[in-house]
């Protein structure tokens, strides 16, 4: 009795962790949102600087009540495939749950058939090629639909970001007085050592 | 006397003997017991200094994996970059730890690895400044000179502990310096998590966390200055120039060491215990994120769990290898050394396998203890190999392990023509094959694995073969005699009573 009540337990946990939003796959959300971005293909943006504006608008050739279930729009800043080569934390996978391709969200707004989004690149952004993409979220926070500003095969319209080095003056001062000092301290110990010796 | 509160700096007695120490010690005044909480002088205070500056070496040469996420954004690294510098990190010290074992034969211990530190403390504080994948490529592979130290560290034990002694005291030494490798995953991220919650946007933040083990490193290596000395009746200057001690030179140092093959095996052996540690210190929280799909502090922390079990796997190998030669002498050391690494080599082969979170875990702790008590069971062994190259050899055991690592790392970790958990499996493979050769180590006056002593053979005549007859003649070697007799244990039960040594060939002493 205690076996098969565990196993159900464990049934029920099993569906709950694996839940609605299962196996949710990119190729199978329709691709109703247009979107447009504010910079052009190939600018180059600053981090922390330079701001991306984004429009997005529910494609009008989709019959009347698409947009039914869309609760939200999710905005998002993606890799592009030349960033993504040989660096396997930024791989693409058709299941969304494990897709790795948009990392960085730039707004979520309450879903509307038109809306407009403006983002300050922010200092966490790294130096790579990105475009964008914007998801529409149900009320359970599941993908539905989707657009984006690139092709199918991402290779248009895409732009450059170079992110904060992090480095900074005082921060290289302090490496070169640190490794002085090391230096020195040993100079210093190998002199009184001879003096010593020579005692 | 205040031995304790004596410094190296302070001028030694000329008259060796009349130094009296507060620990046991035998005719070579080393320590015949070991006091883990004690600071005693000199003994336990150069095991303390030796164990925590060397623990600081792996802190800063491991700083980076954690961060990696981080650090691979701010330099746009690729996968290939990484793992170039992963090699890289490993590869310097496997030059510096042969390198390091001659300056120990030469300078001493104390010099030697306070020397190192401090030269390898710049790359540790300049990876705050690095922004390309070749600097970032130069900071670990400079930084990664430091794990030399290993070599001082077990040299200093071998000189301060008495043979019953020094696998445990070189198992705990070099066990909790390499605890350094998973402490710095704890490490780093939390002085990370301090530092950006305070205000530093993250690019920055993570490199003001690299002065963390740059002041550990710079300050660990002045308190090894400072307060500890090479031998038990002083530092190797005062003692050269009091005429205690004889000068040796590199090329009789080195020769003695080349042709040595049993410093050879351990070499190849020590590859594929502690070399395969190297590389799953490097690959470890990767695979466990990749195949498991765990966060990135999870598969931290687990890459934590593997390194932290040196606490006790490293020191409990010492210890063993200590214990069963009180009963089966040297045969005994060979024996479990060759068993318990050859079942790290199966737990390898069956983590690759695992496809459960649980089940790889399990596995992977307790190929963790398998693996680094194998590391404990090696230096059980190399401070018998030879008296007069100690230092060196040591070095080529050392060296040997980071050679491990670079092969490993190179064969079955970089690129794709491997899955990771199909690369483990076949590490494993290549660790079962790799420590058969310890069935070939023979000593003639304890025997090997598979053959006994030879009845003529006596430790001394081991010990003094190393130096020439003119050597003998000046009294060279008596620190090698010293050692010999002290050495009688590793016969074994069955040797017991000592063999008594014949009149005629005892040395004057100094």
């Amino acid at each position: 009795m205690a076996a098969l009540l565990s196993t159900q337990a464990a049934a029920l946990l099993l569906l709950c962790y694996l839940g609605p939003s299962a196996a949710v796959l990119f190729s199978s959300l329709p691709r109703s949102l247009g979107i447009t971005a504010s910079p052009t293909p190939g600018q180059v943006l600053h981090a922390g600087v330079d701001e991306i504006t984004v429009t997005w608008a529910l494609n009008q050739s989709l019959p009347a009540g698409t947009d039914s279930g869309y609760k939200k729009v999710k905005v998002t800043l993606c890799y592009a495939p030349v960033s993504q080569t040989d660096r396997g934390w930024r791989k693409t996978d058709d299941h969304l749950k494990k897709d790795k391709t948009c990392q960085f969200k730039m707004a979520t707004r309450p879903y509307a058939a038109t809306g407009t989004v403006t983002y300050t690149v922010e200092r966490i952004i790294p130096t790579a090629t990105f475009f964008v993409r914007a998801y529409v979220l149900d009320s359970d926070d599941t993908e539905v639909a989707y657009g984006q500003t690139t092709d199918p095969k991402k290779t248009t319209n895409l732009f450059d970001i170079v992110g904060v080095t992090g480095r900074h003056a005082s921060l290289d001062i302090a490496a070169a007085c640190f490794s002085a000092f090391s230096v020195v301290a040993l100079a210093f110990f190998f002199v009184v050592e001879k003096k010593k010796a020579k005692k | 006397m205040g031995d304790s509160s004596k410094t190296s700096l302070q001028v030694e007695p000329s008259d060796a003997q009349a130094t009296r120490f507060k620990m046991p010690v035998d005719s070579e005044q080393k320590a015949t017991e070991f006091w883990l909480f004690s600071f005693a002088a000199p003994h336990m205070k150069a095991f303390h200094l030796s164990w925590f500056s060397f623990f600081c070496c792996f802190v800063s040469t491991f700083a980076a994996p954690p961060l990696l996420p981080l650090i691979r954004d701010n330099l746009n690294l690729t996968t290939t970059d990484i793992g170039n510098a992963g090699i890289a990190s490993v590869s310097g010290a496997v030059f510096a730890r042969v390198a390091m074992g001659t300056a120990c034969d030469l300078v001493g211990p104390r010099l030697a690895s306070a020397s190192l530190i401090l030269l390898t403390t710049p790359a540790v504080y300049c990876t705050s400044a690095i922004n390309s994948a070749s600097s970032y490529l130069l900071v670990r592979f400079f930084t990664g000179f430091s794990l030399a130290s290993f070599v001082s560290t077990q040299f200093w034990m071998s000189s301060m502990f008495t043979p019953p002694k020094v696998g445990v005291a070189n198992g705990i030494a070099g066990g909790w310096g390499n605890l350094g490798g998973g402490a710095t995953q704890l490490i780093m991220p939390l002085v990370y998590e301090l530092i950006h919650h305070i205000g530093s946007t993250s690019f920055t933040a993570w490199r003001i966390a690299f002065f963390i083990p740059g002041l550990m490193q710079t300050l660990s290596a002045i308190a090894v200055l400072a307060l500890g000395q090479d031998l038990p009746n002083g530092n190797y200057r005062k003692l050269e120039k009091a005429g205690d001690k004889h000068k040796d030179s590199f090329g009789n140092v080195f020769y003695h060491a080349v042709t040595n093959y049993r410093a050879w095996i351990l070499g190849l052996t020590y590859g594929y215990c502690f070399g395969v540690e190297l590389t799953i210190d490097n690959i470890v929280a990767e695979y466990f994120y990749d195949k498991f799909n765990v966060n990135l502090r999870t598969a931290g922390m687990i890459a934590a769990s593997f390194g932290l079990a040196n606490i006790v796997s490293r020191p409990g190998g010492g210890f063993l290898s200590d214990w069963i030669s009180t009963r089966y002498g040297m045969r005994g050391r060979l024996w479990s050394l060759w068993v318990v690494q050859s079942i790290g080599g199966v737990l390898c082969i069956v983590l690759g396998l695992m496809h459960n979170l649980s089940a790889a875990i399990a596995v992977m702790l307790l190929f963790s203890f398998f693996v680094q008590a194998a590391c404990g069971f090696t230096f059980g062994v190399v401070p018998f190999v030879s008296r007069r190259s100690l230092g060196l050899i040591s070095g080529m055991t050392g060296g040997g392990g980071n050679v491990g690592a670079v092969i490993t790392q190179l064969i079955f970790f970089t690129g794709s023509r491997y899955s990771k958990e199909t690369g483990i499996t076949l590490m494993g493979v290549m660790i079962l094959c790799c420590t058969l050769p310890i069935l070939i180590i023979y000593f003639p006056q304890w025997g090997g694995m598979f053959c006994g002593p030879r009845a003529d053979a006596t430790a001394e005549d081991y010990y003094a073969a190393e130096w020439s007859d003119e050597e003998k003649a000046k009294g060279y070697h008596s620190q090698s005699v010293k050692f010999a007799e002290n050495s009688v244990r590793e016969g074994g039960r069955r040797r017991r009573p000592p063999l008594t040594v014949p009149v005629e060939a005892t040395p004057t002493h100094v």
